[in-house]
C-alpha cells in the first residue's frame, strides 16, 4: 500500500484515524497501530509479517533483559544476539545473491569456474528501515539512553508504525518516546492543521512533482545509450530532483501521518540541495540515516578522535556501509565511496573551500551531488561511465523525451528545491490563504492519484 | 456571534470549492499532457469516438478519450496515407471492442501487434530489414455488430484498397433485446458534439473508476446480481433469454455471410477469426465472470451467452467452408495461458493480443505468396488517390 494510492487515501487511513481516535485507552492505541501497521505491510506479501514479528519479539525481548540484568555477560548478549538475528535476516535477504555473486566474480578472475545455486530471494519491503529501528533501539537500550519498554505493545506500535515503516524516516525510540507514552491522553485536534499540512506537502512533491519528473526521467534513462550531452544532463537534472521530491515527499507525509496520531515524528530533509559543502548535505539529506550512521558506526569506529587518517579511514567505512545498506550493488558501494571521498576531501580543505562565496559552494556541491546520482540511479558501471562520458565530453545524440515539458519540469522542480521553503518552513497552517493553497495543492494531486498515474517511492527498494 | 458561522460557513465553502476547481483542472492538464486530450474536449465518452450519419458509423477523426486515440481518418491507430506504395501490403481489421482494443496498454492491441509482428516475420523471413511497408489497419469500432461491419466495409475500407480484410465479429450482439441493425445517422454532415460536452466534470469518470477498482470483487459481483434482477422485475419472466434462439443464430449466420461478401466486393482475400472467449475452455468456472457477462446482457443469462458463442463458432466453421475463406481459430494458441489473456470474457490483455497477432501473422505469412510479402521495400507511385474522404483536421 502506497500513501498515494487510493486505497490508503479512501480506506486505510480514514478507517485507523477514526478508530484510533475513537479508542480511549493507551493499551487499545497501541493495539490498533500495531494491527494496522501489520495490514499494511502484509498488503504487499503477508508472509513478511512474520518476519517482522520475528525481529520485534528478539528486540523486545532483549529490552526486558537490559531491565533485568544491569551488567555483565548476559547484558553483552542482549545486545549482541538481536543485532546479530536482526543483522543475519537483512543480509540474508537483502545482499546474499550480491555476495554469492561477487564471489563468483572474483573467482573468475582468478581462473576458477564455480558455479553455486543462485537463489530466488523476495527482498521484503522495508526490511532496511526497521532492522535499523529494533538495532537502534537495542543499542540505545544497552547505552543507557532509554529505558526500555516493558510493554509489548507499545514496542509493536513503534516498530511497525506504518506512517515510518516501509521507507522511514528511521525514528529512534527516544524521539517519540515521550509520544508514545502519552498516546491515551493525546489530543486529536492539537496537531491536526499540522499534520495535514505536512502530508499534503508530501503529496504534492510525490505525486505532481517526483512522478511528474518520472514521466521522462525513467524512458530517458531507460534508453540512456541514445542520449545526447545536453540530453544525459536533463535526464540527470531531472532524476536529481525526482530523488529529493519523491523521497522528501515520503518523509514528509510520513511526519504529517505521525503528527494526525500525535506522533512527533522528526525532520528527514533540510532543503539539502541548498547545502555549502559535503558535511551540510549530510545534514540535511535523509537526516534520520545519517544522524544514525554518525552515532552508531562512525563514533563507534572512533570517529575524529585518533587522528586524521583515521578520520578519513571511519569516514570512508561510515559511508561505504551506508551506500551498500542503500542497495545490494557495486554502483551504490560506489556512490557511497564517491560521498566518503567528497567528506574526506572537504576535511582536507575545509579552510579553502569555506573561503570561497557561498553562491559558487553551492553551485559546486550540487553538481558534485548529481554527479553522485549517476553512480546511484546507474544499474551497472557500464551505464555509469557512458552517462559521465556523454555529460562531460560533447555527443551527438537525443534528447528526452517531451524535452520542453521536461524543462519546464526541471526548472520549476530546481526552483523550489534551490529557492523554496522546504515542508518545514512553510509556516503557519491555520492562515486562510495557506488553507485555500493546500486545498488547491491537495485537489490537484488527488485529480493525478485518481488518474491512476502514481507510482512507487524509489526508496522502497532500499 | 452571527459572524462567526457565517464566515466559517464561507471560509469552507471556499476551500471546497478552490479543491474541486483544482481537482478538476488538473484531471484536464493531465489528460492533455498525457494522451494529447484538449482542456475543452467534447468527448466525453468513448461512444464519442464514433459518429453516425447517413454512411453508418464510422470513427471519429482525432477524436481522444482517455488511452484512445483517433487519427485524422477516424482509426485507431498511427496515422497513414490512403495512397499505398507499390507492393506493399495493407491489411484491415474489423470488429468491435474486442478489436478495437479496451484494456491492453496503448500499441498493444492486437492489430497493432499483428503489425508488428508480421514486419518482424517478414523481415526474417526475406533476409531485409523490418519495413513500414507492411501496414495494419484498425478498423474495429466499439459495438460494431455486423450490420454496421457489413455498411463500414463498404463505405469506409473498401477506398483504402486492402489486400487484406480480417473479420472478427462478436455475436454476443445477438442476444440483445433487439436483434443488431446497421445504425445509420439522419444528416449525412458529420454529427457534432454539443459544446456543452466540454463542461462535463471529468474526475467524475477517474472517482468512478478508482471505486470500481476498490471495490471487492465479491461486491462487484453482489452489486451486478442485484442490478440484473432488478431489470428482470421490471419485465415478464418470459422477457429474459434462457436457451440459444435459433432465429438469433440464423440471423448472426446471414450477417456473417454477408459481411464476408461485403470483404470479398473490396476485392481483398478475407479471413475470418473465430471468437474466443473464457467460456470456450474447458477448465473454466468462473460464475463471476459469467454474472458480469449477463450484466451487459441483462435480458438473457450467462450460460446462453457461453452456448451462443459455441453456436456462433461452429456457424463461422461453415460459413469459411461454404465462402471458401480462411478461417483462423485462435482457440488452441490460448490454451495453457487463456486466464492471464483475457481482461473480462470477451476482452483481451496484451498477453491475449499477443498471442491473437502472432497467431494471424503465422497464418499470413504461411498463406500470402512469398513474393506479396517480400517485394515491399521499394517506394514507388501511387495506386490510390492521394487525398483521404474521411480526414479531417478538426481535433476533438
Amino acid at each position: 500500500m502506497l500513501f498515494n494510492s487510493a486505497v490508503f487515501l479512501f480506506a486505510f487511513l480514514p478507517v485507523t484515524y477514526l478508530v484510533f481516535w475513537w479508542l480511549r485507552t493507551k493499551d487499545a492505541r497501541y493495539l490498533w497501530l500495531t494491527l494496522t501497521g501489520y495490514v499494511f505491510y502484509g498488503y504487499w506479501d503477508a508472509r513478511f509479517c512474520l518476519l517482522m514479528a520475528f525481529s520485534t519479539l528478539v528486540s523486545y525481548t532483549a529490552g526486558l533483559g537490559f531491565l533485568r540484568w544491569k551488567s555483565g555477560a548476559r547484558r553483552r548478549a542482549c545486545l549482541v544476539v538481536p543485532i546479530v538475528v536482526d543483522l543475519l535476516l537483512l543480509g540474508f535477504f537483502k545482499y546474499f545473491n550480491f555476495a554469492l555473486d561477487s564471489t563468483v566474480s572474483i573467482a573468475r578472475l582468478f581462473g576458477a569456474e564455480v558455479s553455486p545455486p543462485h537463489l530466488n530471494i523476495v527482498l521484503p519491503v522495508g526490511i532496511s528501515f526497521y532492522t535499523f529501528h529494533t538495532i537502534t533501539y537495542i543499542v540505545d537500550c544497552y547505552r543507557g539512553v532509554i529505558t526500555p519498554t516493558r510493554s509489548l505493545f507499545e514496542f509493536s506500535t513503534y516498530v511497525s508504525l506504518f506512517s515510518q515503516l516501509v521507507a522511514g524516516p528511521i525514528v529512534r525510540f527516544r524521539q517519540i518516546e515521550a509520544d508514545l507514552e502519552n498516546i491515551g491522553t493525546a489530543s486529536r485536534t492539537r496537531w491536526l492543521a499540522t499534520g495535514v499540512q505536512f502530508f499534503i506537502v508530501g503529496l504534492v512533491e510525490k505525486v505532481v512533482v517526483a512522478d511528474s519528473l518520472a514521466a521522462f526521467v525513467d524512458p530517458a534513462l531507460a534508453n540512456y545509450g541514445a542520449l545526447s550531452t545536453a540530453g544525459a544532463w536533463l535526464a540527470m537534472l531531472g532524476y536529481t530532483f525526482q530523488l529529493y521530491f519523491d523521497f522528501s515527499g515520503y518523509s514528509t507525509m510520513a511526519v504529517g501521518l505521525g503528527y494526525l496520531f500525535g506522533l512527533r515524528i522528526p525532520q528527514n530533509f533540510n532543503s539539502p540541495y541548498k547545502a555549502l559543502d559535503p558535511s551540510d548535505f549530510w545534514r540535511r539529506w535523509h537526516i534520520s540515516l545519517s544522524s544514525v550512521l554518525r552515532d552508531y558506526l562512525y563514533i563507534p569506529l572512533g570517529g575524529n578522535r585518533h587522528g586524521e587518517l583515521k578520520a578519513y579511514r571511519n569516514l570512508m567505512l561510515t559511508m561505504l556501509l551506508g551506500g551498500l545498506w542503500h542497495g545490494a550493488s557495486w554502483t551504490f558501494v560506489a556512490w557511497g565511496a564517491y560521498h566518503g571521498l567528497l567528506l574526506s576531501a572537504y576535511r582536507r580543505f575545509e579552510k579553502p573551500w569555506d573561503s570561497l562565496a557561498p553562491v559558487a559552494r553551492r553551485g559546486i556541491m550540487f553538481v558534485a551531488v548529481l554527479i553522485g546520482w549517476v553512480f546511484f540511479r546507474s544499474t551497472s558501471f557500464e551505464m555509469a561511465a557512458h552517462l559521465l562520458r556523454v555529460m562531460f565530453v560533447p555527443s551527438p545524440g537525443a534528447l528526452v523525451p517531451q524535452w520542453h515539458l521536461a524543462l519546464f519540469a526541471v526548472i520549476a522542480a530546481g526552483w523550489w528545491a534551490l529557492g523554496g521553503p522546504n515542508a518545514f518552513e512553510v509556516g503557519n497552517p491555520d492562515r486562510p490563504r495557506r488553507r485555500i493553497v493546500l486545498a488547491a495543492a491537495f485537489g490537484a494531486s488527488l485529480a493525478i492519484i485518481l488518474g491512476a498515474r502514481s507510482s512507487p517511492f524509489l526508496y522502497f527498494q532500499f | 456571534m452571527a459572524a462567526r458561522p457565517v464566515a466559517r460557513f464561507l471560509s469552507g465553502t471556499a476551500l471546497v470549492l478552490t479543491f474541486g476547481v483544482a481537482l478538476e483542472i488538473t484531471c484536464r492538464i493531465e489528460d492533455r499532457i498525457a494522451n494529447g486530450i484538449p482542456l475543452l474536449s467534447r468527448v466525453t465518452q468513448p461512444g464519442h469516438l464514433i459518429l453516425v450519419d447517413t454512411g453508418g458509423a464510422r470513427g471519429r477523426p482525432n477524436a481522444r478519450f482517455g488511452q484512445w486515440r483517433m487519427n485524422s481518418m477516424g482509426f485507431r491507430g498511427p496515422e497513414f496515407t490512403f495512397s499505398r506504395r507499390p507492393g506493399s501490403l495493407r491489411v484491415v481489421v474489423e470488429g468491435a471492442s474486442e478489436t478495437f482494443g479496451l484494456y491492453e496498454a496503448p500499441g498493444r492491441e492486437f492489430p497493432r501487434q499483428l503489425e508488428d509482428s508480421l514486419r518482424q516475420r517478414t523481415a526474417a523471413m526475406c533476409g531485409a530489414p523490418s519495413t513500414d511497408a507492411i501496414e495494419v489497419i484498425n478498423g474495429a469500432l466499439p459495438g460494431m455488430a455486423l450490420p454496421s461491419m457489413v455498411r463500414h466495409v463498404a463505405s469506409v475500407v473498401t477506398p483504402l484498397h486492402p489486400d487484406v480484410i480480417v473479420l472478427y465479429p462478436s455475436p454476443g450482439f445477438y442476444l440483445d433485446v433487439q436483434p443488431p441493425r446497421a445504425t445509420v445517422g439522419p444528416t449525412a454532415s458529420d454529427s457534432s458534439l454539443p459544446a456543452a460536452n466540454a463542461l462535463r466534470l471529468r474526475l467524475v469518470d477517474r472517482l468512478r473508476s478508482q471505486v470500481k477498482s476498490l471495490t471487492p470483487e465479491i461486491v462487484l459481483t453482489s452489486l451486478r446480481r442485484r442490478s440484473i434482477e432488478k431489470v428482470e422485475r421490471q419485465h415478464p419472466t418470459s422477457w429474459k433469454i434462457r436457451s440459444v434462439p435459433e432465429e438469433r443464430v440464423a440471423l448472426f449466420e446471414r450477417d456473417l455471410r454477408r459481411a464476408v461478401g461485403a470483404g470479398r466486393q473490396t476485392g481483398a482475400r478475407v479471413i475470418l477469426l473465430g471468437h474466443v472467449n473464457q467460456t470456450l475452455f474447458p477448465d473454466f468456472n468462473d460464475a463471476a465472470a459469467l454474472v458480469a457477462w449477463e450484466k451487459q446482457f441483462p435480458n438473457t443469462t450467462g450460460e446462453t451467452l457461453a452456448d451462443f458463442h459455441r453456436r456462433a463458432r461452429e456457424i463461422s466453421v461453415r460459413v469459411a467452408r461454404d465462402s471458401s475463406v480462411d478461417l483462423v481459430d485462435p482457440t488452441k494458441a490460448l490454451e495453457g495461458h487463456w486466464r492471464d489473456s483475457f481482461a473480462d470474457f470477451v476482452h483481451f490483455t496484451d498477453l491475449g493480443a499477443a498471442t491473437i497477432a502472432g497467431q494471424l501473422a503465422s497464418y499470413l505469412v504461411a498463406a500470402l505468396p512469398n513474393t506479396t510479402l517480400c517485394r515491399s521495400s521499394s517506394v514507388g507511385g501511387i495506386e490510390t488517390p492521394p487525398f483521404s474522404p474521411l480526414a479531417s483536421g478538426v481535433p476533438w
